[in-house]
């Protein structure tokens, strides 16, 4: 599934944007509150969920200390391992937390970092909160602690760090729209390739090892995969197969797969680039289907078609 | 390529103006008092979009979108946004110029491209539909004329960056794709 991630300055703007961006994406926004409010009464009592929402060194106490050693799991493992759990069914952003760190790895994930400048942040806190200067100064400077020691105690790593995240956004140039705008052509972009931040040799080697691997039939089939690759359309290889005649016991005796299946565009397409021999009987068996199953949608690229769309985008392809 | 390499007019300068005419008095009935970014998709929809913008009397923003195919080194390739719109379309009406529709490969990435910046609506006016054996069938809501597929040059179509400044629609005499 997909995963965001935002890390944030205090006073930076960064949970307006977190919101607006979940809302705009169709994301799960999971934040502190979120887990407070719904994962930790799970397993804190009353005490300790005050010390959480007081304390980041809390979060290092192991929460079932009765259990066996290799069982143990501190407050901050909890939540990774929900968090884990969350991700594997809902498209989550998650604000703070770690998560960059959490899922550094993951390939489906864009990690962003929203700061501004001192001046910006302390006219936030003066605005919002009414703080004088000196008192807006000093909850920055506090808050800003916090942060760095929770992410530093838990995960043993400087929160400053600029390559732990895909993009930093500086707010004292960029309003919520420009700022929204920026963030969405990335997670756009970054739809059809994700990487992780963190070159990860296993996950490499399984892309290349699946796309070798991938059996195309014919060339050309690899070729129209390519194609649609470059317009960022989703395609699956041969999904499904539709049984087109059967004999008197009910057995299917003909049946037809068609080469792709466009998941966005509801649509299967056959390439015909074969010989001619070939090219009438696949014309008979679309015929047959779409009599079968009108509900379905084919198209038919022909040789020609084919041959147009792939010179097209060798040889100029600014046009549709 | 001299321009003797020119086959047939299949849309004569006068054509294209009374048609452009037609579809602004739709557009404008369509549109009315509404405010519209127009996206023209460069380079090939630049003269219809001047032409047409000019004849709409509803108020408009004109931008400029550019895509274009990158090869990776598999020599694959990508279509990028090469030069991005000016203006934010978040909330906003999007009306999007293109010159030609063929594959409607195009024009699925655009709609999704712009579509998740949240604009409020998102409609697409081409001078040029190729309706025989298009890959993808996506709602085309103004369409200045249905043509066969042939390769066309003029009026901002090229062939290797030449004809675009033609003010007429033709064939080439030998279609460079087959």
């Amino acid at each position: 599934m997909q995963i965001i991630t935002i890390s944030r300055q205090t006073a930076s703007g960064g949970e307006e944007i977190a919101a607006e961006l979940a809302n705009r994406l169709g994301l799960k926004l999971i934040d502190r509150n979120f887990v407070l409010e719904n994962w930790l009464p799970e397993v804190a009592d009353e005490h300790q969920l005050h010390m959480l929402e007081q304390s980041s060194k809390f979060y290092t106490k192991i929460l079932n200390p009765d259990a066996e050693k290799k069982e143990q799991l501190s407050f901050a493992d909890y939540i990774a391992q929900r968090l884990k759990k969350e991700a594997e069914k809902n498209n989550l952003l998650i604000l703070g937390l770690g998560a960059q760190i959490i899922f550094k790895k993951h390939p489906y994930t864009l990690h962003f970092k929203i700061v501004a400048s001192e001046e910006y942040r302390v006219n936030e806190l003066k605005q919002k909160y009414g703080l004088h200067q000196e008192e807006a100064a000093r909850e920055l400077e506090l808050a800003d602690r916090k942060h760095r020691r929770y992410v530093w105690r838990i995960h043993k790593q400087d929160w400053e760090e600029t390559t732990l995240y895909h993009l930093t956004l500086n707010r004292d140039g960029l309003n919520l729209e420009e700022s929204l705008s920026v963030l969405m052509t990335l997670v756009d972009l970054k739809k059809e390739n994700p990487k992780p931040l963190e070159d990860n040799i296993d996950i490499k080697s399984e892309n290349i090892e699946s796309e070798s691997q991938r059996n195309f039939g014919h060339e050309s089939e690899k070729e129209f995969a390519k194609i649609l690759d470059m317009h960022h359309i989703k395609w699956e290889y041969e999904p499904s197969e539709f049984p087109l005649e059967w004999d008197p016991e009910g057995n299917v005796v003909m049946a037809f797969r068609p080469d792709f299946y466009l998941t966005e565009h509801d649509t299967y397409v056959e390439l015909t680039t074969m010989k001619r021999k070939y090219t009438t009987e696949k014309n008979k068996k679309v015929r047959l289907l779409q009599q079968l199953y009108p509900h379905i949608k084919i198209k038919i690229v022909y040789k020609k078609d084919f041959e147009q769309l792939a010179d097209k985008f060798e040889l100029n392809g600014s046009e549709d | 390529m001299k321009k003797d390499s020119l086959g047939k007019i299949i849309l004569s300068e006068d054509l294209i103006a009374r048609r452009i005419e037609e579809l602004a008095v739709q557009l404008n009935q369509d549109f009315k008092d509404k405010e519209v970014i127009l996206v023209s998709i460069l380079k090939s929809s630049l003269y219809f979009m001047t032409d047409l913008s000019r004849k709409l009397d509803f108020p408009v923003k004109l931008d400029f979108l550019e895509l274009n195919h990158y090869a990776d080194q598999d020599n694959s390739g990508i279509i990028r946004v090469t030069r991005d719109l000016e203006f934010s379309i978040a909330g906003k009406e999007v009306l999007i110029i293109e010159n030609i529709i063929r594959t409607g490969l195009t024009h699925s990435y655009l709609l999704k491209n712009l579509g998740s910046r949240n604009p409020k609506n998102i409609s697409i006016c081409t001078l040029l539909h190729i309706n025989e054996n298009k890959l993808l069938d996506l709602p085309v809501q103004y369409t200045g004329f249905e043509i066969e597929d042939n390769f066309v040059v003029g009026y901002g179509l090229d062939y290797q960056e030449k004809y675009r400044n033609l003010p007429y629609i033709a064939k080439l005499k030998e279609n460079p794709q087959l």
